[in-house]
């Protein structure tokens, strides 16, 4: 078993430095491969990415506590429980800034697909993220399930758990690693590539973490699923539209 | 013709900073640390406390009046345009211009 314990300050510290990285990973690539959209349009992209994640992850966060949200309502708590601080997922964080980009780009008239110079930077900072997570221990809500296998780590409680954040870091490493194949992908496939294996894994992940189940599986697989079968329908249509366009010429 | 005031404030930068400045602020977790611990015993956590405190209700506010205000200017400015074009929140004339030097 490998001695971790429980940091709880190191999560923070992580989780600032996860948007650092990711934003610098994002101006990298940006500036070293161009962007299919202007300056202003970028950032109003951004923007509702932004304001969809935060709204998305806090969204969901709370849902999965839900008990919690139902007596803040009855006792008039409710814009307390609302800023209070953790109660965050990346699932939530990922299909609201999705959305939100969806809505902003139909509101602001952009048509092409500017998703792809985001997968490798939220691969990284989401690794990063999850150091945190790991670091954090019985802190935070993410740890793994008891295990007797050899790489199993104490939190703190002399249990061996599953290693679910390092799992996510190296099966991020792999999707960072793909996403970033130099062949030719069609616009907008790299970022979608990136969030269907991202949601399909944590549809996986998540049986190997103690959490309250809803019909055999618990909020956030869940919203994986919803987001996956979204992702293939919207892949479909446009495959469709597409079709249609050639078969019309 | 003169720029729009719309077009002259980067609302969009200023929505995604104050964004991300309160989902960091929400997540530092030293007000947590300073509430279950009862008011506190000093160090860090009272910092990064009221530091998350400061940092959230400045970012709310921000963020919400920044929306309102970008709602706002977008529907006044359109009433100046033609209503039977669609508003756009940018100026489309630099996306071609982006376009063509790819």
């Amino acid at each position: 078993m490998i001695p971790i314990g429980s940091h709880p300050v190191w999560h923070p510290v992580m989780e600032t430095l996860a948007y650092a990285v990711g934003f610098a990973f994002y101006r990298t690539l940006r500036t070293r491969q161009g962007d299919i959209v202007a300056e202003p349009q970028r950032w109003t992209v951004l923007a509702a990415a932004a304001v969809g994640a935060l709204v998305g992850s806090r969204a969901l966060g709370l849902a999965e506590q839900w008990p919690t949200v139902i007596e803040a309502w009855r006792t008039g708590r409710m814009m307390e429980l609302l800023l209070s601080p953790g109660g965050k997922t990346i699932v939530g964080g990922l299909l609201g800034g999705w959305l939100g980009v969806e809505i902003a780009k139909k509101a602001s008239g952009i048509t092409r697909r500017t998703g792809d110079l985001f997968a490798l930077p939220l691969c990284v900072g989401i690794a990063v993220g999850r150091v945190g997570c790991l670091l954090a221990g019985l802190a935070d809500d993410t740890y793994g399930k008891p295990t007797g296998l050899p790489w199993a780590v104490n939190l703190g409680d002399g249990v061996g758990r599953h290693p679910v954040q390092v799992y996510e870091i190296l099966f991020l490493a792999f999707v960072g690693i793909i996403v970033t194949r130099p062949a030719h992908w069609p616009e907008g496939a790299r970022f979608r590539v990136f969030l269907g294996s991202y949601l399909a894994w944590r549809l996986v992940i998540d049986f190997l973490k103690p959490q309250p189940l809803m019909d055999g599986m618990n909020l956030i697989q869940w919203s994986c699923l919803a987001g996956i079968l979204v992702l293939i329908f919207d892949e479909l249509r446009v495959w469709k539209g597409r079709h249609e366009r050639a078969a019309g010429r | 013709m003169s720029e729009r005031l719309v077009d002259r404030i980067p609302f969009a930068k200023i929505v995604a900073v104050l964004a991300v400045t309160f989902g960091v602020s929400l997540g530092l977790c030293g007000l947590t640390f300073v509430l279950s611990s009862g008011g506190g015993s000093g160090g860090i956590f009272v910092g990064l406390g009221l530091l998350e405190l400061i940092s959230m209700a400045l970012s709310a506010a921000g963020l919400l009046v920044t929306l309102f205000a970008w709602v706002l200017l977008t529907a006044v400015g359109s009433f100046g345009q033609n209503v039977s074009q669609p508003q756009k929140l940018f100026d489309e004339k630099e996306e071609t211009k982006h376009d063509k030097t790819l």
